[in-house]
Parts: C-alpha cells; structure tokens; sequence
C-alpha cells in the first residue's frame, strides 16, 4: 500500500505540473485551453522521432521538446486567444479544433501514433528504504515537479512580471490602466505554460520509455481535474490537488482493480463540484464572468 | 444501396446527437460530454432489446430516459457553477461513463457462437457484441433509415416549435447574460438543467440507435472525441439556430463520404473548419440573422404572389 502510495506521488507530480499548465492558462486569461495536452503530446512525440531519427540521446529529446513546443504552445494562444477573443465559448472551440487536428495529424504521421521509444537512462534503478522500493526516476519527477511549483510561485510572487501577470490575472481592465500589456503577460504566460507542460510530458515520457498519442487527451483531462480540485486561487493548492490526486489514483486502483484506476479522480471532480454550493468559498472575482 | 442506407442512417444518428449539444447550448452552456449519454443510451438500448427481448421503439425510449436520467445527475449539482466547471464536469464524466463502459460485464452464454464468443451482453474490454435486433426481426437497412429519420423528424419539430416559444427566449437570455434573466425572475439553473436533461433524452435515443446499426459496440467507441464531434457539428453549423446542428451534422457526415479521398483527412478537415469558423464567422455556417434574412425573403415571396389588398 505504501510502495503504491510512492509511486502515486511520482505520477501526483506530474499532475501538478500539468495542473500548473492550465493555472497558468485559466487564471491569467480566463480561457481554457483544450489543447494543451495535446500540444505537449506533439512536441514531446516529435522530439522523441527527430532525436531517434538523428540518433540523439535523452537530453537532446528535452530540447527538442522545447523547440517544438513552444512555439506550438504560441501559435494555439494567437489563434485561439488573440485572433478568436470575443468569446470565452469560441476560443474554447477553437482550441477543440486545433486539439482534434493536431492529434489526428500525428495519428497520420509516419509514426502512426504507436509509442515512440525514449530511452530512460535511469531504467530500473531503484533505491530501498525502510524495505521499500522507491524509483530513482520517480523521486526526480517529484522533486523536479516541486522545484518547478516553487519557482513559478516564487516567480509570480516575486518578480515585476510575475505580478504584472496577477494583476492581469485579477481584472484586465485594471491591467491596460497601469500600462501592463495584455498581451505581452499572454505570451509570457503562454511561454512559462508550455515549458511547464514540456517538462511533464518529457518527463512521463522518460518515466514510461515511450510517449504515443494517448498522453495528449490524458494530460488534458488530469490538468483540468487539477484546476477544479485545486482551484484558481494558490498554487499550493493545485500541488496539494495534484499530489493527493496521484496518491488517490494509486492506492484506490489497488483497491477497486485498475480497470477503474482512472475513476478515482472522475469520481473526485463530480462530488467535489456536487459540494461546491455547499461550501462555497465566496470566490467571485472581478472579470470572472465571460 | 444498402450502404448508402446505412450512411443515412449514421446521419439520423449524427443529427441527433448534434441536436442534444444544442440543447444545453442554446443557455450558453458548452457540453464535451454528451458521448457518456450516448453510449449510456447505446448500452442501455442494445441491453433491452438483446437481453430483456423489447422491440426497438421501447428499447429507445428507455434508453433516452435511462441517459436523461443519468443527466439529472451530472447537471443539477454542476449547472450551478458558472463559469467552465460545467465543461469539465461534463468532461469527467463522459470520461467515467467510459471507463465503467468498459469494464462492464453482464449477460448471459450464448448457445451458439465460436470459441471466445460466447458471451451475449457486454463483456468487458471486448465489446458488446451481437446486437442483431435488425437481423432477427428482417428490418432492412432502408426501413431503418426510415425509422431513425421519423425520429429526427420528431425532434426536429420539436426544435422548430421550442426555437419559437417563450422557452427559447428564456434560454437565449440565460445564454446573453445570467444576471439578466436572474433579474426578471428567471430560475435559470431549472432552465439549464431542463435544457441539459432533454438534450442527454436525446443523446441516449441516439445511442440506442446507432448500437442497433454497428451491431456491435465497446466502451471506446464513446471516447470524449465523439463528444467533440458532436460539438463540432452545432459550432460549425451554427449554434444560433435550430437550423445550424442539422446542417453542420448533415453536411460533415455525408460530405467526407462523397469525397472518398478526404475521409481519411475528415478530423483534421473538422478541426480545421472549427477554428476558421471561429476566425471568420463564429456564429456558424447559418446564423440567426440569416434565418431572418431568409424568413422574410420567403414571406416577400408569398406576399408578392398574393394580389395586393386596397385599404
């Protein structure tokens, strides 16, 4: 139970990170990208068939990553955020859109979907404690994750631009009044996102050896579990979410059979939203509407 | 000919789950879950006529208040979030619904049938197979068409009827701004779960009727992406009007299977037009303006054929 409780740690991890995506995303421009995890999904999956093409190792698929995804990550938050704007409903379809054709794309691809192998250089390595057996590379994933919140939330509490980013976040109007651009804090936004987003799927990737196309629509659901169970309002919160999700998803699968592994945190969602007017944290913020 | 019997069969279907996102759509609320509904009704529907030997037309009446009733429950306690809570609780649960799908197993041996395919009912991860209502009762592919288009024509009176009556105005408010419609005194959360419970009726009607045409079905085939699809089809048709799921649904299912060569192209060709829709016209292909536009082009028509009246 315990072992499974680690292992759910690893995977609360990327959680967070994903969840710290769509934070990201929803709190400073209250849309919600539905094509996040695929957009992850598609660097990752390209890096991993341009590194084994070349005959690259590990670190080079990280980079490639990047270089894919960001600029992937940028292009979705101009056509769906700056182009399509007047309505919260429209870009929301829009990046469903960009989501079903990016994944259908690489469905098409010459990698046809099926898993693309990324080698994991810390296969099989695994430290004991206290007579259990603990991943190397689920202790980095976690720790990576951690450092990554802290330093996002360091970041926007800290930095000018971290709190130029809040205050865009908090009511745009007030934002164009102080000088911020909006736009400016998207790209920024977007940027810190998808490198966050980069940074789970590679790692997942690297964890599990290989990436395939499942991890687009999977990365998007667990990222929006996240911002439902964690809220809008702090990042402990999301990571509080995220790694009890994981820890949930883990021990209840022993315990329901992993054929519902994945109910756990469905199940989650819908009480939690079926309480929500029960306890209702007065949560209304200015420029929350659509 | 039987193929294209089944194609317009698969249309009926298609419009129907069209007009079941539009049913919540019309409030402003965005469902990317009416797939759990619709494999709800499938299931539901395969179960009565294979298992518990009902005909059809009752098999899918239960199957669309089984999926009705399986929206009271996503939609009353989340129709009261605002925000995109509804979205991702529809989510989850389409995501639920699968994943229970899937593992689900009832039924009981068949007497003939190979080894390994033994099993009537669903049985788990393999599928529901067998769902031979049609074969037995010797309904034809074109009968069943007619069946399937009796219902749409059902439903589609029925859009036409609500689009001109108080509720759809009540809807349309809720959908412009909810303070608003608060204000003058509207419940706005029954309206939207009214909405939402009609459109999961719908959604389960037709699942139970694409089940009986497939024959066979699994809990993948209701992944979310059938959801999007369905979305898909009121977005690009346009989601202002009653006229906009029927064509979008029409027009992406027969389209992709006139043109054989972009078929296999069809999802990024959906993808693609959803976010040019959004550039350039995010009302959908027919608008309410258009409607207008049309409706009083058509009744100019009329008045110029009749002989004018001097007062």
């Amino acid at each position: 139970m315990l072992q499974t409780a680690i292992e759910g740690l690893a995977y609360g991890g990327l959680y967070a990170l994903l969840g710290l995506g769509f934070f990201l995303t929803y709190g400073v421009l209250r849309r919600i990208d539905l094509a996040y995890g695929t957009v992850i999904m598609t660097s990752v999956y390209l890096g991993a068939m341009i590194a084994s093409g070349l005959g690259l190792s590990w670190p080079a698929v990280f980079a490639l990553t990047l270089t894919v995804g960001i600029p992937l990550s940028l292009l979705v938050a101009y056509i769906a955020f700056v182009l399509v704007r007047h309505d919260a409903r429209f870009s929301m379809a829009a990046t469903l859109g960009i989501w079903m054709a990016l994944e259908e794309l690489i469905l098409q691809s010459p990698g046809r979907g099926r898993g693309q192998s990324v080698t994991n250089p810390l296969q099989d390595q695994s430290l004991w404690a206290w007579g259990l057996q603990i991943r190397i590379d689920h202790v980095l994933i976690l720790a990576l994750s951690l450092v990554t919140a802290v330093l996002i939330a360091r970041f926007l509490a800290m930095s000018r631009v971290g709190r130029a980013i809040r205050v865009s976040a908090y009511d745009p109007t007030i934002a164009a009044l102080l000088g911020i651009s909006h736009r400016r804090m998207l790209v920024i936004a977007t940027i810190i996102a998808s490198l966050v987003g980069c940074i789970a799927g590679w790692s997942f990737a690297m964890a599990q050896s290989a990436i395939d196309l499942h991890f687009g629509m999977w990365a998007t659901v667990k990222g929006l579990v996240i911002l439902v169970l964690g809220g809008t309002q702090s990042i402990v919160f999301i990571v509080t979410a995220a790694l009890g999700l994981g820890v949930a998803e883990r021990v209840g699968s022993e315990v329901i059979g992993t054929g519902y592994r994945d109910l756990v945190g469905y199940g989650l969602i819908l009480l939690l939203l079926a309480c929500e007017p029960f306890l209702r944290r007065d949560e209304s913020q200015p420029g929350d509407g659509r | 000919m039987s193929y294209w019997f089944t194609i317009a069969a698969l249309t009926g279907v298609n419009v129907l789950l069209a007009y079941s996102v539009y049913a919540s759509f019309m409030s402003g609320q965005v469902s990317i879950g009416q797939a759990a509904f619709f494999g709800v009704g499938a299931y539901v529907g395969a179960s009565l006529t294979v298992l518990a030997g009902f005909d059809l037309m009752s098999a899918v009446l239960v199957a669309g208040i089984a999926a009705a009733a399986a929206s009271v429950f996503v939609g009353v306690p989340t129709l009261r979030l605002k925000g995109y809570h509804f979205t991702i609780a529809t989510v989850a649960f389409a995501e639920a619904v699968r994943v229970i799908l899937h593992n689900t197993k009832y039924g009981r041996p068949r007497a003939s049938g190979n080894v390994g395919d033994q099993w009537l009912g669903p049985d788990g991860a393999t599928g529901f197979r067998h769902i031979g209502y049609l074969n037995d009762n010797g309904i034809s592919t074109g009968q069943y068409a007619v069946i399937v288009w009796s219902i749409v024509l059902v439903v589609v009176v029925a859009f036409f009827l609500v689009e001109r009556s108080r509720i759809a105005r009540i809807l349309r408010t809720i959908e412009e701004d909810e303070v608003v419609a608060r204000s003058i005194g509207v419940p706005v959360a029954r309206y939207k779960v009214i909405a939402f419970v009609c459109g999961g009726f719908i959604a389960g009607m037709s699942g139970a009727l694409y089940a009986h045409i497939l024959t066979f079905i699994s809990g993948n085939d209701f992944v979310i992406h059938l959801s999007t699809i369905a979305l898909a089809f009121v977005v690009i048709g346009g989601g202002q009007t009653m006229w906009g799921p029927l064509l979008g649904a029409v027009l992406l299912t027969v389209i992709p299977e006139i043109l054989r060569p972009i078929r296999e192209f069809r999802i990024e060709l959906f993808g693609l037009l959803i976010i040019l829709v959004m550039l350039f016209r995010p009302t959908g292909m027919i608008s309410a303006i258009t409607v207008r536009r049309w409706g009083s082009a058509l009744a100019a028509k009329a008045r110029a054929k009749r002989p004018t009246q001097a007062f």
